[in-house]
């Protein structure tokens, strides 16, 4: 890993005023993404984990706001760029695929067209027409999608929904970004074409040495994909380490829950153990430790201050006072 | 509730009504929250409310006679003129009546109307549309294609129409404006129940021993309802229009009951010797017509949960 | 015959097409013809008392239309359900009593469904107390306190506590509400219980709350699951037997410890290998299956999946339909079998 992170969050929180209160959907987080890397993140629905993404992108819709920290770009910080340095940079530096290709293409425009416009928008190929074309066919086939010739001029609801999300892919490749953000790139697909898509990302990974941060609920696939992974819950991290660390060495009480929540085929079935409780109101998040009320293992004191990280490892962090003989990161 | 409360185990009818009840009132109380919220919506609620009660009590609050007047002081100005007299504040009319009075009076033409037109065509428009959305097929189909007509002619001319067959009065005025005004609730509620019945609640309730009939009326009506109550806020003002037009062309009421829409014709031909014999009248309709629309769109704006923000 | 001979249900060749009729000027102008698309076409499935059976398959493959057709939301166009030997075309047999709520419910008396979406299966303006004594009623519960304390007791049950009976659905959160389906389902004593994806618009540490409740509940009063599901690993977790579906039709079945020991048709094996593992050695080690599943409107001709198929025995797969072949235990349609 080199010395300088590709992208590096310091401390970054996303707050939204609602009816209820200000809900903190990302609160203080600190990440670091490194050249080429693979890294995941975690969490349940309402974790944070998406509006971290789109917090990278400076893609908050008001009334929401990123209230603090910084995201560090190759050293700049990503939060204090004009609005005009900031569109240089989406799409081109950095790219992000959604979750629902669907509602994320435009269904009245060609799907080749859809991806031309990424190009012609940051002037890849001096806005030439037929070179431009020639780049979306070449990026079309990269990206799987057969006959790119005769497909380019069809339009998003004659593709299948893995053919959706690999012309989405096309679009955020097109402009050959450092990082790639992927927010559940396959919840709405089958586990079949999920398969497809992960081994289309890897390859990408691999040939483009282009970083991805994969976005998911589902662990056991981030953790087949990822290198490092991060577990979110409430707005923060609350366990960071390699996937190896984070899946055979879970620290965290979350963590652990998240692994054995879930069936798993193995030859013996085992009773599967449910978190108890539900996910805590965001608007109202204990103080404390978050997942406190939901532990096992809560003790009193779990209630009282935040909690800070431990690294009870190289690289391996945990937000759990379990650990307090560890030194505090 | 302290944790250790014994469970309330209900105590017959009684108890379930009283929940009820307290639910509605709760709902009530927030409604009147949202209309503080919200001045104008809150000032057109006052002025239809003002109008309403002005109907109720026309004989308490008015010293006149609507239909007999002394023709010595037919033309009388509004007080506030260099001739104008107090005890007609807005003048008299051309048969010497006074014109508050007549106004005040004729808000009970024009609440009946619109009321009992729009609850006609509440009533025909729900039953009809909530069954034709259910169970489609050839119903449907007729209606429908029966709504379409209707539809295909202005209100204005098929009301006349009807008004020149069926001949003047107040029945047949009623009768004429819901004739077509039910075939808007009925678009609406067929609509809206079209897409209730592919939602899982349905398919719940069947699956819980529902008849269709109960499915109808105690499952997907209760979440329509509220957009047919909407929807009979706004029509009640275009219901009100259609009244004045018709009663304008002498095919309404008829003289001497004040009705604002013979009143306003009744003005015509003295607009420049006295303006104000049709202009307090033609702004009676303005106003209550614009308050009860600020009213309607307002209440849309509160209940329609489509326009709300977690 | 011994009872336990019958299954509790059975279907036979069931078979749903939906006919997609255009407008009459698409039908004069652009000579559309109706387009049929077979969503279940030709199952044979029988479920016995007690077990749970999973029914997996991807997105369109028919698995909610079958569930449906089976708990009778929706009519077979063809084929037969039967109930412990009972046609259900001619109607459960009441006893003679024409005035029991059996004669009126039918087979809801017996069979009840948990739905996917609890956010739309229950009534936003239904209170909790309602919605669970709706089947109450229905099955001729008609003394007050009575239904009362049973309403309370499915609720605590079910994990809910009775003083949340005045509530609106939209004041629980999803895993409450779908405990509310489930209690309103238990609240018929049924037998059978069709769920389909019943924890999939969940949270995952919720999921799991669920499913043990419905284990719990299975071994309580005896139930026996259909239970519909696209993730593999939940229906390996749930399931005694599981039937593999493929574009309407099923393409294996079997015992789950045999099926996913062993999975036979290629398909199947597809299926297993996609699954993200933990497992280090499994990771990276995967058919990938290329291409998507066809249409239902035109579906490939022979065995509908030899297009994706990489290990196709001949031109036997792409003109004949494979029959079932009996594989030790299993059931497999597929060629390489014969």
């Amino acid at each position: 890993m080199t010395n300088t992170p590709l992208l590096e969050l310091k401390n970054l929180t996303t707050v939204f005023p609602t009816r209820r209160g200000l809900v903190r959907a990302v609160a203080d987080v600190s990440l670091s993404l490194a050249q080429g890397e693979l890294l995941g993140i975690v969490g349940e629905s309402g974790c944070g984990k998406s509006v971290t993404m789109l917090s990278i992108l400076r893609l908050i819709s008001t009334p929401g706001r990123i209230a603090a920290g910084q995201a560090l770009f190759q050293g700049r910080d990503l939060l204090k760029l004009s609005d005009g340095a900031m569109r240089q940079i989406r799409g081109k530096d950095i790219a992000m695929v959604f979750q629902d290709p669907l509602s994320t293409l435009n269904p009245a425009f060609p799907v080749g067209e859809q991806i031309r416009e990424s190009l012609r928008i940051h002037h890849i190929a001096q806005n030439h027409f037929a070179r431009e074309k020639e780049r979306v066919i070449e990026l079309m086939s990269e990206v799987g999608i057969s006959s790119p010739t005769d497909r380019f001029h069809e339009y998003p609801h004659q593709f299948s929904g893995g053919m959706q999300q690999r012309a989405l892919i096309a679009i955020a490749l097109a402009c050959e970004p450092k990082i790639l953000l992927a927010d559940e790139p396959t919840t709405s697909l089958d586990v079949t074409i999920q398969a497809q898509i992960m081994d289309l990302m890897r390859r990408i990974n691999e040939a483009r040495g282009t970083a991805i941060v994969l976005v998911t609920h589902n662990l056991d696939l981030a953790a087949e994909f990822c290198q490092r992974i991060a577990v979110m819950y409430a707005g923060r991290l609350v366990e960071i380490g390699t996937t190896d660390q984070v899946i055979e060495t879970p620290q965290h009480p979350y963590t652990r829950g998240l692994l054995t929540c879930i069936p798993r085929i193995s030859a013996q079935r085992t009773r599967i153990e449910p978190i108890p409780g539900n996910v805590p109101d965001l608007a109202n998040v204990p103080p404390g430790c978050a997942f406190a009320e939901r532990c096992s293992e809560m003790q009193p004191i779990c209630q009282n201050d935040l909690i800070p990280f431990f690294e009870i490892a190289p690289g391996h962090l945990v937000r759990c006072l379990r650990h307090s003989s560890a030194t505090p990161d | 509730m302290t944790a250790h409360a014994p469970t309330r185990v209900a105590r017959g009818w009684d108890y379930s009504f009283r929940i009820r009840l307290r639910l509605w009132w709760r709902a009530l109380a927030e409604l009147g929250y949202e209309l503080w919220q919200r001045p104008v919506v809150l000032l057109g609620g006052i002025v239809v409310a003002a109008f309403i009660l002005a109907a109720v009590f026309a004989a308490q609050i008015t010293i006149h006679d609507p239909t007999r007047g002394t023709l010595l002081l037919r033309f009388e100005p509004p007080a506030w003129e260099a001739e104008g007299n107090w005890k007609y504040p807005l003048g008299t009319d051309d048969q010497g009546r006074d014109l508050l009075t007549r106004i005040i009076y004729g808000t009970r033409v024009s609440l009946a109307v619109g009321l009992l037109s729009v609850a006609i065509s509440v009533i025909v428009g729900t039953a009809l549309g909530a069954f034709a959305g259910y169970y489609r097929g050839w119903l449907d189909e007729i209606l429908s294609r029966f709504a379409d007509l209707l539809l295909a002619f202005p209100f204005l001319i098929f009301a006349i129409g009807v008004m020149a067959f069926l001949g003047p009065g107040f029945v047949n005025l009623v009768m004429a404006l819901a004739f077509k005004g039910w075939v808007e609730f009925f678009r609406l509620v067929r609509g809206e129940v079209l897409g209730e019945r592919t939602k899982e609640y349905v398919d719940g309730a069947r699956v819980a021993g529902q008849s269709n009939l109960a499915i109808i009326v105690s499952e997907i009506l209760p979440n329509v309802i509220q957009s047919v109550f909407v929807l009979g806020t706004l029509r009640l003002g275009y219901m009100i229009i259609m009244e004045a037009s018709l009663s304008f062309l002498g095919l309404g009421i008829q003289p001497p009951t004040p009705a604002w829409g013979s009143m306003v014709a009744s003005g015509r031909d003295y607009l420049l010797v006295a303006w104000w014999v049709s202009t307090f009248p033609g702004l009676a309709i303005l106003l209550l017509v614009v308050a009860i629309n600020i009213f309607g769109e307002g209440l849309r704006d509160i209940l329609d949960p489509r326009l709300k923000i977690e | 015959m011994n009872p336990t001979d019958i299954p509790l249900i059975e279907t036979r060749d069931l078979k749903r097409h939906f006919t997609i009729r255009p407008g009459a000027l698409a039908r004069l102008l652009a000579r559309a013809k109706n387009i049929v698309v077979s969503a279940v076409d030709g199952v044979s499935l029988k479920i016995w008392q007690g077990e749970t059976v999973g029914l997996v398959g991807e997105s369109g493959c028919g698995k909610t239309t079958l569930g449906r057709v089976i708990s009778r939301l929706d009519i077979p166009t063809a084929g037969e359900i039967f109930f412990k030997g009972f046609s259900l075309r001619e109607g459960l047999p009441s006893g003679g009593d024409k005035s029991t709520p059996i004669e009126r419910l039918g087979f809801y008396r017996v069979a009840q469904v948990i739905f996917q979406n609890p956010y739309s299966s229950l009534n936003p303006r239904k209170t909790i107390r309602e919605i669970i004594a709706t089947p109450l009623i229905n099955r001729g519960l008609k003394d007050l306190n009575e239904r009362e304390e049973t309403i309370i007791a499915l609720l605590r049950r079910v994990g809910l506590h009775p003083r949340n009976l005045d509530q609106y659905p939209h004041q629980f959160s999803g895993g409450q509400r779908q405990r509310i389906g489930i209690a309103r389902a238990l609240a018929m004593q049924p037998q059978f219980i069709v769920a389909d994806e019943p924890v999939s618009s969940l949270d995952v540490s919720i999921q799991a709350q669920v499913i043990n409740l419905l284990e719990e509940l299975q071994d309580e009063f005896h139930l026996t699951y259909l239970f519909i599901a696209h993730d593999l690993s939940l229906i390996h977790h749930i399931s005694d037997r599981v039937a593999v579906m493929y574009l309407g039709r099923i393409a294996e079945e079997g015992a789950t410890d045999d099926l996913y020991a062993q999975p036979l048709h290629p398909y199947t094996q597809a299926l297993l290998a996609a699954i993200p593992s933990l497992d280090k050695a499994a990771r990276r080690q995967r058919i990938i299956l290329q291409g998507t599943v066809p249409s239902p409107i035109n579906p490939p001709s022979g065995c509908r999946f030899h297009p994706r198929c990489f290990a196709r025995v001949g031109s036997i797969c792409e003109n004949e339909t494979p029959p079932f072949f009996e594989v030790g235990k299993q059931r497999v349609a597929c060629w390489k079998y014969q």
